[in-house]
């Protein structure tokens, strides 16, 4: 019966706001669709300078980008410097996209990383400074795995990170692994640094 | 991905004669499949573990995500309940990712852990047994290492604006659709001189009443036309005003014939005499003619009154 009641007073409601129905209506769909383009419209300029920024650094431009600026450019901007052997200024923007949170493009930003570091080595060992150049292939070997860590079905940090295997093997460290877990291994205490301390009497 | 390897460890934990059933943990293993996996790949290991009454895993036992040997991390262990089982049983899944690169096929060997589980009369240790996959080359062997070698960078990852310039435009329209309604309705410019067409209301009203199958169907169209040509004089239009009308409104005076017999048919169905009424009426009424010229009357005063003629 409340039921019956509560339409009926729904329909006297209508039937009361029926002049002014279109009012209400007309003005609805005028707000609705004013904030709707306003707010749209904010995002689509943005995202068209972002899209014009990014095409200029994929063309070779360098420019600037903030660091609070949107994952696709942080990436944009990282992959530019690292095609360009910037690798110090490119990790900046690394820590950045760690932060946003996007897996494909911090595995690619992580994949690119490691390729920079690799041309690096290939240098150092085309005029033969190997000492130079092993540190190198660690530190790409390292970035692979953080992008295969991110996205393991990443082929190409598969071949490149076996590029990088067959550069300098991973070898197991005779005088730790055998042990057993990691965890129950003793700690070093003292560091493998040779010499004596300088200084004292 | 995965087969179940059928591997039934019933480790009897607690020796106890009295509850000889319930003092055993079932573990049930599934193996991830054992060939077949490159540099990189995640496998993922199952061990699902029935507890006997009373029993509850030491989840501090458990292995952490770490890096497990130099070519092997573990990515990350989750415990969780086993649905529809009658005992209390859970399921610990751990994924693996391989980092071996091997220069031929090579079985490895991921190691055993132990986990603890604390009952009423103490704890029981139970190991999780080691098993063993076999990962496969991606280059040739003889394959160099060198700068052209390198798959190419990352490609640049477009910023896609589309869908917010359609959601852009689809709000503007929804907006303007308003704007213009809001307008018509509240009479604003550009619809403040709209007028209303009151021979082409007639002429819908005609055109229903001549199509339907009422009696007096002539009087009925006869009294919409008038209603109409009254609606377009702004007062009664009656037979002898018809020179002032179109006088006002010259562009009916093409029709003016047809008025005028409209006019005439009219005066015939409603002020002849009374005896004569009758007569003429039913001359009219049984002739479909008159009803064919009103309604292509009130159809051309309702193109003119429109602009269309």
């Amino acid at each position: 019966m409340a039921g019956v009641g509560l339409a009926a007073s729904l329909w006297s409601w209508l039937r009361d706001c029926r002049r002014s129905l279109g009012l209400h209506v007309w003005i609805g769909l005028l707000a609705i669709g004013g904030i709707g383009a306003a707010v749209n419209g904010t995002t689509a300029v943005t995202l068209w300078l972002q899209a014009a920024d990014l095409r200029a650094l994929a063309a070779g431009r360098d420019v600037a980008v903030e660091p609070d600026a949107a994952p696709p450019l942080l990436h944009a901007r990282a992959l530019h410097l690292l095609a360009r052997d910037r690798i110090a200024e490119a990790e900046v923007f690394g820590v950045q996209l760690v932060r946003a949170g996007d897996p494909d493009l911090l595995a690619g930003y992580r994949f690119t990383l490691g390729n920079a570091r690799l041309r690096r080595a290939f240098s150092f060992i085309e005029v033969a400074r190997l000492n130079d150049a092993i540190p190198e292939v660690a530190l790409a070997k390292t970035a692979y795995r953080a992008a295969l860590a991110a996205d393991p079905e990443h082929y190409d940090a598969k071949v490149n990170l076996d590029i990088a295997m067959r550069l300098v093997r991973d070898l197991p460290r005779e005088s730790l692994e055998g042990v057993g877990d990691p965890d129950a291994r003793p700690k070093k205490v003292w560091t493998d640094l040779p010499g004596l301390p300088r200084g004292g009497p | 991905m995965r087969q179940l390897a059928g591997l039934f460890i019933a480790t009897t934990l607690l020796a106890a004669p009295l509850r000889p059933a319930a003092a055993e943990t079932m573990l049930s293993l599934s193996v991830p499949r054992e060939h077949a996996y490159w540099i990189g790949d995640v496998l993922t290991h199952r061990a699902i573990l029935a507890l006997p009454e009373g029993y509850q895993l030491d989840r501090s036992t458990l292995p952490r995500s770490r890096s497990v040997t130099y070519w092997l991390d573990l990515k990350d262990v989750a415990v969780s309940p086993v649905k529809g089982s009658d005992e209390q049983a859970l399921e610990i899944t751990t994924r693996y990712q391989t980092f071996y690169a091997p220069l031929e096929p090579k079985r490895r060997e991921v190691p055993a852990y132990l986990i603890r589980l604390n009952g009423p009369d103490g704890f029981r240790d139970l190991e999780i047994p080691a098993w063993s996959f076999v990962t496969s080359p991606i280059r040739p062997i003889l394959a160099t290492a060198s700068p052209e070698e390198l798959r190419p960078d990352d490609r640049y990852a477009p910023i896609d604006a589309r869908r917010a310039q359609i959601a852009t435009v689809v709000s503007a329209l929804l907006g303007l659709v308003g704007l213009l309604g809001l307008a018509w309705h509240q009479a604003w410019p550009p619809f403040h001189h709209r007028a209303a067409r009151p021979l082409t209301a007639a002429y819908r009203q005609v055109s229903r009443v001549a199509r339907s199958g009422q009696e007096d169907r002539l009087r009925l169209v006869c009294l919409a036309l008038h209603r109409g040509l009254d609606g377009a004089f702004k007062r009664p239009l009656l037979g002898a005003d018809l020179d002032s009308f179109l006088a006002a409104r010259s562009e009916f005076v093409p029709l003016q014939a047809p008025l005028q017999r409209f006019f005439a048919i009219s005066g015939a169905l409603f002020f002849a005499a009374p005896n004569a009424q009758d007569q003429a009426a039913s001359d009219i009424a049984l002739s479909e003619a008159p009803m064919l010229e009103i309604v292509d009357l009130a159809k051309r005063l309702a193109a003119v009154e429109r602009g269309r003629l």
